[in-house]
């Protein structure tokens, strides 16, 4: 059993006057996270939002300001109490975002280090069949006596892959292993990923910025923004189900508008004269103030009314750009911009627009209807801090 | 899911530990080596300025020295001499530096690329072996130089240069200080990026206005922290000083502070203190100008990537310029070179017959010159590991224990670099001789080690901070994840990788040591006395050829050395080269 929980995490890097803690890149703010034994688990956040930070915690290379970090049924960090173990006793792999291959070791001297490492010493015979089989496990071998720099990008980040798997960990963490890679490759060795993670039988925490990959990967998502979890939930809630403006713009809802719920249901974004009709994705009482948040592969352009669906708006076009197997098309509805899509056969490459007046549809489902958060009071907030 | 109550009795037990106190803690050592080595010593000098009696000897608390020794007139001179040479040569020194650089990166002039290999010999040459060269050369009546003009213009009162002239003196210096500013231009003007040029040109300007209207401003901090480092050395100097000026009495502070500790009929420690904090305070604020030109105005970078500009093509003039070049090379290189190997196998400087080996041999039967340069060797050899494996764990420390304890590191040990070598010796005799248990140290082998250790500590912190910033946290983080305790992941990674640029270090740490002459002079060790000290006193005495012999062994000791572990490591990489190519060979 090897979960991982997490209780009341902070970080906090020290500001540059002392006794001012200031909200600072990376920081973390309170992280309650229980991980269970097995799961595929995704941190994800745009850049500062402290997901580094909070991977870099559970390996032991920061220590917390403050909170309990259990790795199986060990309190690997207790700020209150004292408690920290170092790096090497949390029995860990871990794969970097520069891959951090160590240049004057072979591939296999790499693989090897983590099973030298172990206490009680493996056999030397058993170390070099475990280096054997890892490599096969990421379909390195024959490259045994290499040296990093003499592979590819691809090769290199799979190396790291074997490094961090070698010692059969109870645990492996991901620190954006893909982004230095190309979107192809990437694509690959993504699926590898999830495949390596469900023949090993550990436990995966993996940090990244890309949904897509998140999407791919995950069994459950937490979504961290400003050092704390916004949204934690399986991939399809995150991505359909939005609970906030920030997640459902964080996960590429194109189109978002304020405004207010009505009485009736309906959501009337500001400055606008019809409400729309749409899916919430929590109660919200008449009156709520909240957000539209629509995908523009959700939005569609017809050239003639009768076309149009659900939720119809009337607008003018003003750009259009070809996506291969359909257009992107920029339309001023009131006093906005909204992205849409329009289908293949309604337009072609290279057609002037001429500020024609389009209509717009999107089905209800696809209409994601966020009531906004309650804002703490500043007293709270101060509090808190 | 609910937690367990967390328990210490987890199979991680032993690898627990407090929170807190631990980080610093680890560093402790670290710490505490550099400020009984660097700051003791100076606070103990300061202290020292205000005694009455020498180091370790019962006294009083006075402000005698401080207000009297600015009242001897001697000592007024000898701040006068010292900030006349040091503005001179620096001003000469960076016209000429400047000019190197421009010639050697910049243009197509012949003979170009000899310069920066002939500044680097000259630069690790020590100042005793290029006074001592040049004095044999230009010396009014038996100097080569004199001797060879004579036998060919057959003039027999012919003097074309005297070196034992202030005009010689301050000759000889710039031709050396051009090696230290040099050094420190060329990567600036290494760094100039060509698109700059070629921006100023598609515009509409020519070579030469590109050169003063682009290339000049963009060096402008670069050639204002050159001509102050120029100042800092020039009123540090000693070595050529005490060869060249003192037959001349031409005194400077940094002699000053020697004659009132070691000439003076009753050694004067309080007065000495008072002038060498004086001088440090100069240099610190000099420093102190340098650092804020050259930190909040760097505009050069030094990129990886390796791009061939556009050479400024000479034309017919490129000889004229491969000419000067070539007179450079000569009367900075080659002549201080070959005048000490002349005359190490000349009977005496000005005798052109019976020309041997014999001083070599004889000076060998000197009985203390042998164990002398046993003494210098593992002098140096140990005095540039231990400063190397301070600086190491000192970056390392600065890396691990946070912003404010890299801070602290660094300035510590900056502190040096405003200290010459005669005053930090004087510093390292206040502290270990007045703090018991310390004691024992005086008059030993061991603390001139200790001082030359400090002196040579700003280059290590340079030659250490640089090779390990190449190296990626990440690496060694990678090891601690894969259960390396933090020294292992440290031996396993981290020293391994930066092995060859330690050892270069270690190499350059030891050859500085070498031909440091401050600190043997001040801190006598009875019996041990490294060999610059022993070159020193044979050419006082006027056994040139002698200590020209002497000074030859030891160049080519230390070519030897530098050669063979040049050889060795060319041997390893290329082994490990060969082993992988047979081992590729194997699979295919």
């Amino acid at each position: 059993m090897t979960r991982v929980i997490l209780r009341n995490l902070h970080k906090h890097f020290p500001g540059r006057a002392p006794g001012v803690v200031a909200p600072k890149r990376g920081a973390i703010n309170g992280i309650d996270l229980e991980i269970a034994s097995g799961e595929f688990f995704v941190l994800l956040g745009p850049s500062g939002c402290g997901k580094t930070t909070t991977l870099r915690a559970i390996a032991g290379l920061e220590e917390p300001t403050e909170g309990i970090i259990q790795i199986g049924d060990e309190v690997v960090a207790d700020a209150a109490r004292g408690v920290f173990a170092s790096p090497n006793a949390r029995r860990l792999g871990m794969m970097f975002q520069s891959y951090a291959l160590w240049p004057h070791m072979t591939v296999a001297q790499n693989v090897a280090y983590p099973l030298e490492r172990r206490r009680p010493k493996i056999p030397r015979a058993e170390i070099a069949r475990r280096v054997d089989e890892v490599l096969d496990l990421v379909g390195l071998s024959g490259l045994e006596s290499r040296f990093p720099s003499q592979l590819s990008g691809g090769q290199q980040q799979r190396v790291a892959l074997a490094r961090a798997l070698s010692a059969s960990p109870r645990l492996v963490l991901f620190d954006e292993p893909l982004s230095n890679l190309d979107a192809q490759l990437r694509f690959r060795l993504r699926h590898d990923l999830r495949r390596i993670h469900d023949e090993a039988g550990s436990t995966s925490i993996y940090v990244t910025h890309d949904q897509a990959e998140a999407l791919a990967l995950a069994d459950r998502v937490a979504v961290l923004n400003h050092g704390e979890v916004e949204q934690l939930g399986p991939p399809t809630e995150i991505f359909l189900s939005p609970k906030s403006r920030f997640v459902a713009e964080f996960v590429g809802y194109e189109n978002l508008l304020d405004g207010t719920l009505e009485v009736g249901g309906g959501f009337r974004p500001d400055g606008w004269l019809r409400p729309l009709t749409g899916r919430w994705v929590a109660p919200a009482l008449a009156g709520a103030r909240g957000c539209a948040a629509i995908r523009a592969s959700g939005l569609h352009v017809s050239l003639d009314a009768t076309e149009a669906g659900p939720n119809a708006l009337v607008g003018v076009l003003q750009a259009v750009t070809y996506l291969g197997d359909r257009y992107s098309a920029r339309v001023a509805v009131g006093g906005q911009v909204l992205f849409a899509t329009l289908a293949a056969d309604r337009w072609s490459p290279g057609r002037p627009v001429n500020g024609e007046t389009v209509h717009l549809w999107a089905k209800p489902s696809d209409v994601v209807l966020i009531p906004a958060s309650p804002e703490p009071a500043p007293a709270l907030r101060e509090e808190a801090a | 899911m609910t937690a367990p109550a967390a328990t210490f009795d987890s199979p991680l037990g032993p690898h627990l530990r407090r929170l807190g106190r631990a980080a610093p803690v680890r560093f402790a050592p670290v710490l505490a080596v550099l400020f009984v080595l660097l700051v003791w010593p100076l606070a103990m000098l300061a202290v020292g300025s205000f005694r009455t009696a020498a180091p370790g000897f019962p006294g009083e608390w006075t402000l005698k020295a401080w207000g009297s020794v600015f009242n001897v007139p001697a000592v007024r001179e000898s701040v006068a001499n010292s900030l006349t040479i040091s503005f001179v040569t620096t001003a000469a020194a960076a016209l000429l530096a400047a000019g190197l650089a421009f010639l050697s990166e910049r243009t197509d002039a012949p003979l170009r690329r000899w310069i920066t290999p002939a500044i680097v010999v000259m630069f690790a040459t020590p100042g005793l072996f290029y006074a001592v060269g040049y004095a044999l050369l230009g010396n009014a009546y038996t100097g080569l130089f004199n001797q060879i003009a004579r036998s060919l213009t057959g003039l027999e009162n012919l003097t074309l240069i005297d070196i034992e002239t202030w005009g010689g003196l301050l000759g000889v210096m710039v031709l050396k200080k051009v090696a230290v500013i040099y050094l420190f231009l060329i990567g600036p003007f290494r760094a100039l990026d060509p698109s700059h040029d070629e921006a100023s040109l598609t515009a509409g300007a020519g070579t030469f206005e590109t050169f003063w209207r682009i290339n000049l401003p963009i060096l402008a901090p670069a050639l204002t922290g050159a001509i102050l480092l120029g100042v800092v050395t020039g009123l540090q100097a000693f070595d050529m000083i005490v060869i060249l000026g003192w037959p001349q009495d031409i005194q400077v502070i940094t002699t000053r502070i020697f004659e009132f500790i070691t000439v003076a009929a009753e050694p004067d420690y309080a007065r000495a203190s008072v002038l060498s904090l004086s001088l440090l305070l100069l240099i610190a604020a000099l420093s102190f100008l340098q650092a804020k030109i050259l930190g909040t105005r760097s505009f050069f970078t030094v990129g990886g990537k390796a791009r061939e500009g556009q050479r400024l093509k000479l034309g017919r003039l490129r000889w004229v310029f491969g000419a000067l070049i070539g007179l450079y090379l000569f009367a900075a290189a080659v002549a201080p070179i070959g005048s000490v190997a002349f005359s190490s196998i000349q009977p005496f400087p000005g005798v052109y017959e019976n020309l041997s080996l014999r001083n070599y041999a004889e000076v060998l039967r000197i009985q203390r010159v042998v164990p002398s340069l046993l003494t210098t060797l593992a002098l140096s050899a140990s005095v540039g590991l231990a400063a190397m494996g301070l600086a190491v764990a000192a970056v390392q420390a600065g890396r691990a224990g946070g912003a404010r304890t890299a801070v602290v590191i660094r300035f510590t040990t900056l502190i040096p670099l405003a200290m010459p070598g005669v005053v930090t010796a004087l510093a390292i005799a206040w502290a270990f001789v007045s703090t018991p248990g310390l004691q024992q140290l005086y008059g030993t082998i061991y603390l001139t080690g200790l001082a030359m250790i400090a002196c040579v500590m700003p280059f290590a912190m340079q030659a250490a901070g640089a090779a390990m910033a190449q190296i990626s946290p990440d690496l060694q983080e990678a090891a601690r994840t894969s259960g390396a305790s933090g020294p292992r992941a440290l031996a396993d990674v981290t020293l391994q990788l930066i092995a060859p640029s330690f050892l270069t270090g270690w190499f350059m740490a030891a050859i500085l040591t070498s031909g440091n002459l401050d600190v043997p002079l001040l801190l006598d060790a009875p019996g041990q006395r490294p060999i610059a000290a022993v070159i020193y006193d044979l050419n006082n005495r006027g056994d040139f050829s002698m200590a020209c012999a002497l000074l030859m062994l030891t160049l080519l000791a230390k070519a030897g050395v530098g050669l063979g572990g040049y050889a060795v490591l060319k041997a390893g990489s290329g082994l490990a080269r060969r082993r992988l190519s047979s081992l590729a060979k194997d699979r295919s």
